[in-house]
């Protein structure tokens, strides 16, 4: 039991902030090889560094000791802050994926549905209408601002706004007097 | 929950394998690792990107992570079951 506990509640929040379930996997085991680190540093700072050479590091499963109640305790808490974490990045995910699918969705090429309605049948989706969130094209340069780089700046520059050419009357130079001017 | 239905038997059979293969406390320890790791990647594939896009959130984590609960419980009923078999057998 005590490890499907951090499976549960850590898994599902890497898996959905990696997006890779093998990732997922070798990050929960390094959490919970990092947990048991910890229980190991606290049963030293409890027992002194000669911790070992008293049988404390055993970890008996029938009779748990303080290391095994302290990676135990560990594993809860890591567990818990992945199942709110998991709950919140699940929660915010889903209007993402919604908004998504709202802004292009893609269309069946063919679909045997119409033609099946009228006898009553439903007919499922085939795997390539599924919408998906992964397979959304995004333009996210086209849905971007341009901006510009001006060289005699250290900063990047919003693109000067489009407007209308007006016709500007021609300035008229007159040559300075030299004299008057002395 | 199709990912996660094709993980299970994976779920159920990876760790009775180090536990037929080294029936020693060794191999005890390794089919308990085994098992957490098949856990792991059973929770793991069910919330994969791949999966469907949730409808309803509530409802769907809430589901998911009680359907994913429910099928951890039965493949440690059936890996707890295997073990004290195995071991009562070779005792």
């Amino acid at each position: 039991m005590a490890t499907l506990i951090p499976a549960l509640g850590v898994t599902p929040y890497l898996t959905l902030a990696t997006r890779k379930p093998v990732a997922a996997v070798v990050f929960t085991l390094a959490l919970v090889g990092g947990a048991k680190l910890v229980a190991g540093a606290v049963t030293c700072l409890v027992y002194g560094w000669d911790a070992p050479q008293q049988g404390r590091t055993t970890m008996p499963w029938e009779d748990p000791d303080f290391l095994l109640w302290v990676f135990w305790a560990t594993n809860l808490a890591l567990a818990a802050v992945g199942y709110t974490a998991g709950a919140r990045r699940f929660r915010t995910l889903g209007p993402a994926c919604r908004q998504l699918l709202r802004v292009k969705r893609p269309k069946p090429h063919w679909s045997a549905g119409p033609f099946l309605a009228p006898f009553g049948a439903q007919f499922p989706p085939g795997v390539l209408h599924q919408v998906r969130c992964d397979r959304i094209a995004l333009d996210v340069a086209a849905a971007t601002q341009q901006v510009g780089l001006r060289f005699d700046r250290r900063a990047l520059e919003s693109a000067l706004k489009h407007v209308p050419h007006k016709p500007v009357a021609p300035l008229e130079v007159t040559e300075p007097n030299v004299e008057e001017a002395f | 929950m199709g990912a996660a239905g094709r993980t299970w038997p994976f779920c159920v059979a990876a760790p009775l394998v180090p536990l037929i293969l080294f029936p020693t406390d060794w191999g005890r320890s390794m089919a308990v690792l085994t098992f957490f790791v098949s856990s792991a990647c059973l929770v793991a594939y069910a919330f994969c990107p791949n999966a469907e896009p949730p409808s309803d959130l509530a409802a769907t984590w809430a589901g998911r992570l009680t359907a994913l609960a429910v099928a951890s419980l039965t493949a440690f009923a059936v890996f707890t079951a295997v073990s004290l078999t195995w071991s009562s057998a070779q005792d």
